[in-house]
This record gives C-alpha cells, structure tokens and sequence, in this order.
C-alpha cells in the first residue's frame, strides 16, 4: 500500500534518495542540521555533470516502489551554486511528486 | 574532422529543433492565474502517460481546491479536438498552489487550456517520444591556485569546465541499456607561472550515453561515450602556448564499481559533515590515430583511468587518482607505457577558517565561504597525458567552486 504524499513521508523519502546516492544525511547529523548544505560542494566535481541525471533516477527508484509507490513526473532538477539540499527538496522534489 | 563537424552540426541541429519550450499565455483577469504549465511525462507502475502540471500563483484554499478538482471547470483542446480529462490531482500534502491533469494528451502536440473563461496555450515542441530535453544547461567549473614546492614553476591555476549543452531523457525507452543522452563540452588544463600548460590541455566534445543500476540499494552509473578531442602542449621553442599535439576521436566506457565504496562508507561520520561517498570510478579510453597541427601523425592510444575519494572528515578527504596509457607504436623520444598516479589531501576551508585571520575577510563572511573553498596538497608522480612528460611534483593550493 503506497504511503500517504504528506511533507513528512516526502522529507523521509527525500533522505532515502540522498542515501541512494550514497549522501548519508541521517549519519552525518540529520535533517535539520544540514538542510542548508550546497549540492555542488557535498558531491565530488568528478560527479557534477551527472548529478541531475542521477537525482532524477534515484528519486524514480525510491520514489515510484513500496513503501512509497507515487507517481514522479521526470524531469531534472536544476543545479547551481546556490542550491542546497533544502532548495532542492522545495523547489524541485516536492514539485514532481503526485 | 569533416565527417565530426558534419555529424556536430547535424546533432545540434536537431537539439534547436527538437527544443521544448512549456509556457503560457497569461490573462490578467482570469482568478487562477496560472504561473507555469508543464507538459511531462509520468510513470506509475507499467503505465507510462502525460499530464499538464498547473502551477497557481499562490496556495489555493480548500474551497478552491474543490473548485478546481472538478474536470468540468477545466477544458483542453489539441489540434483534433477536445482532450477529455480523466482525473485531477492535487498533490495537498504538499503544495496548495500546483495541480495535475490526466488525460489522453498527446506528445509533441501544442495544448489550449481553458479554465474560467481564461486560455492559456500549452507548448510542447518535443518531437520525439516525449522525451525531456535541456539546453545550455548544467555547466560546472572549478578553479583551483596552487603553489609548487618541489618543481621550477612557482605556481599554477588549475582550470576544469564542463557544459552540458545538450540532454536528453530516454526514460520513454525504458527498455534500452542507457536513460540519458549528454552532450557535452569539456576542457581541463593547469597553466603556470612559467606561462605554459603544465601538462597541456584536453578539450573534448563528446556525446555520452548514460545508463544507472541499482545494487543493494544503492545506484550506479555507467557510461558509454564517443567524441572528438584537442590536445594541446606550449611549444617551448616557439612560446606558442596552444599547439595542439594530437587531434583525434575518442571512445570510451565508464563504470561505478559496486561495494568499493562500503569501507569509507562504513567509517563513523563527523557530526556536520556531509558528502558523496565515491565508489571506485574505472575508465577505458580508445584514442584514434590522430594527427598534430604540422599534420604529423599520432598513433592510437588506450588509457586505463581508476579514479576515487575517501572523504573521512572535514580536514581529510583523500582523493586518488591513476592513469595508464599505452601508445599502439612506439613514438621517437617517448615513452610507449606511461603512468601516473596522484594523490589529492583536501581540507574543507571552513574549518580553517579560525586560523587565517585578516585573510579569511578576503573569502567572504563565514557564511560564505562555508562549504565553497577547499586547501588542498597533491602530489603527482609520472607521466601524464596529453604531454607525458616525466615529473614528481608536490604543491599546496585553494579550489573553488564558481
């Protein structure tokens, strides 16, 4: 049975996303403490270039199978300096998620 | 080179063409003014369909809400006529000011939507498969300074750029090998003090096909890419500073090696301290006879590349990288195996940032700098390409990311 779209199941879903690509947000302290850490500076420059592609295929996996089972419009996010693990959750997870 | 800039022009001739733009036309008077409209594609299970997203310009209430959620308020037309709509969705638990609508749209077909008397004109000029597609977008550049110690030059600024300036999402052939299309344009070099290339350069334009599994809950990438190449050495008898040494096509096969990375990722993590845990990156690098700017030919060349970091605290992230290149003949004056291999200590500034005093003011409030500069000491031992020439240098530097 697929959970229930609400902010909260959405954050938890969000840090199984970062742990899939191998962010691990819960052991390094949790949510609250580093919401407001920069995607291009937590990721190595070797991975930049594919870090939408990887984002994106990473929310699909989690994201559209149990425990969860949405639907995910698929479409990259947009990535710059200024975009922190919280913009992303905002701006982009938040928003391809039905 | 004729054939690669013909098959260039005709990519990005095609990236023009097929280039989706999703926007609206606003009506001032309309009460649902809509901010965007987005044509996507959605997966759910074994289904496969399209949906106009609706984004409000502010959070509905409920009695909106309800308004909106009756598919009789809202009408859809293509160029055959109306679209039923089969269902809308508001995903509340989320956002109050967006909407879904389902229906039997069609792909790479322009949408009028009518809602309150308002019409808003939908655009998707994506021409093939509904697939999602980006320009332009994506680029990612890092500069580093760095200080020799152990060589002539005094110092190097150390340059890597990477635009992606062309995508596209395969994820409507879901049941091909690869998910992603890149195009893309790359250059990396080291200039020094003694104002030449310290290695030369590599300048690349490549397609890259990408491909992800998943292992033991963890994604994985895999890449395949085919492209063209410029390498380029200061000429020290001329102070020509971009003579390009070798100009030929290259192909190669990229992979994420699963489990390499699960004795870092294991390590106990500093509170506060986040990043990527690496596995261990392989590459197999054909390069293609080739010819320099005289005309002289190159030989072919295969290059094995591993790369991988440990980041196992903020004041140590370990980075490791190694090259092997074998030359198909032998070239006069050069090597036929070449290695090298370099090791990368880097610091997160931010937690130097108590130590550098008048300087730190330099880099910006703490704020600022946080997360943004890296100290780092690297030493580099061999051969490396594009000019294999035989070093052992140490140096210190900053990297930043713009």
């Amino acid at each position: 049975m697929a959970k229930e779209l609400t902010m909260e199941n959405a954050k938890a879903a969000f840090l199984d996303v970062l742990a899939k690509i191998r962010i691990d947000v819960e052991g390094a302290g949790g949510w609250d403490l580093l919401s407001e850490k920069k995607i291009l500076v937590i990721t190595p420059l070797e991975f930049h270039d594919i870090l939408p592609n990887r984002l994106l295929q990473s929310v699909k996996s989690v994201c559209q199978n149990e425990p969860y089972s949405w639907d995910v419009v698929e479409r990259d996010p947009e990535i710059n300096d200024d975009t922190t693990l919280q913009s992303l959750f905002d701006d982009w997870f938040t928003r391809i998620l039905s | 080179m004729r054939v690669f800039y013909l098959s260039l022009l005709v990519i990005v001739g095609f990236a023009f063409s097929a280039l989706a733009i999703e926007s609206v036309e606003l009506h001032e008077d309309s009460p649902a003014i809509l901010e965007t409209v987005n044509k996507a594609k959605s997966k759910s299970g074994e289904s496969t369909y399209l949906r106009v997203t609706v984004r409000f310009k502010k959070d509905l209430n409920e009695a909106q809400i309800e308004h909106y959620s009756d598919p009789g308020r809202w009408r859809v037309s293509g160029r055959d006529g109306d679209v039923v709509i089969t269902d809308i969705q508001f995903a509340s638990g989320l956002h109050k000011d967006q909407c879904f609508l389902y229906g039997d749209f069609e792909a790479g077909k322009s949408l009028v939507l009518m809602v309150d008397q308002a019409e808003y004109v939908v655009e998707d000029k994506a021409q093939d498969h509904e697939n999602t597609f980006s320009f332009g977008t994506n680029y990612d550049m890092q500069l580093g300074l760095r200080r020799f110690t152990s060589i002539e030059a005094q110092g190097a600024l150390d340059y890597n750029i990477a635009i992606s300036i062309m995508k596209i999402n395969l994820g409507n052939f879901s049941d091909i090998l690869f998910d992603d299309v890149d195009l893309k344009l790359a250059s990396t070099g080291s200039f020094t003090t003694e104002d030449r290339f310290q290695h030369g350069t590599e300048s690349s334009g490549s397609l890259n096909l990408l491909g992800y599994y998943d292992f033991l809950d963890e994604l994985y990438e895999f890449q395949a890419s085919g492209g063209f190449q410029f390498d380029t050495a200061t000429d020290t008898l001329t102070d020509e500073l971009l003579h390009v040494v070798n100009q030929h096509a290259t192909g190669s096969l990229q992979l994420e090696i699963p489990l390499t990375n699960l004795i870092v990722g294991s390590f106990p993590k500093e509170r506060g301290f986040l990043r990527m845990t690496s596995p261990l990156v392989v590459s197999g690098i054909y390069h293609a006879e080739g010819e320099d700017q005289d005309k002289v030919t190159v030989p072919a060349r295969k290059d094995l590349r591993i790369w991988t970091e440990a980041p196992l605290s903020p004041l140590f992230i370990l980075q490791f990288e190694a090259q092997w290149c074998s030359w198909d003949k032998e070239i006069p004056g050069m090597d036929r195996d070449n290695r090298y291999l370099e090791f990368t200590w880097a610091q997160d500034l931010d937690r130097l940032k108590y130590y550098l005093g008048p300087l730190s003011l330099l880099l910006g409030s703490a704020e600022e700098m946080r997360n943004k500069y890296f100290f780092y000491i690297r030493y580099g031992a061999g051969q490396k390409a594009p000019l294999f020439q035989d070093v052992e240098e140490t140096s210190f530097g900053f990297a930043m990311y713009l």
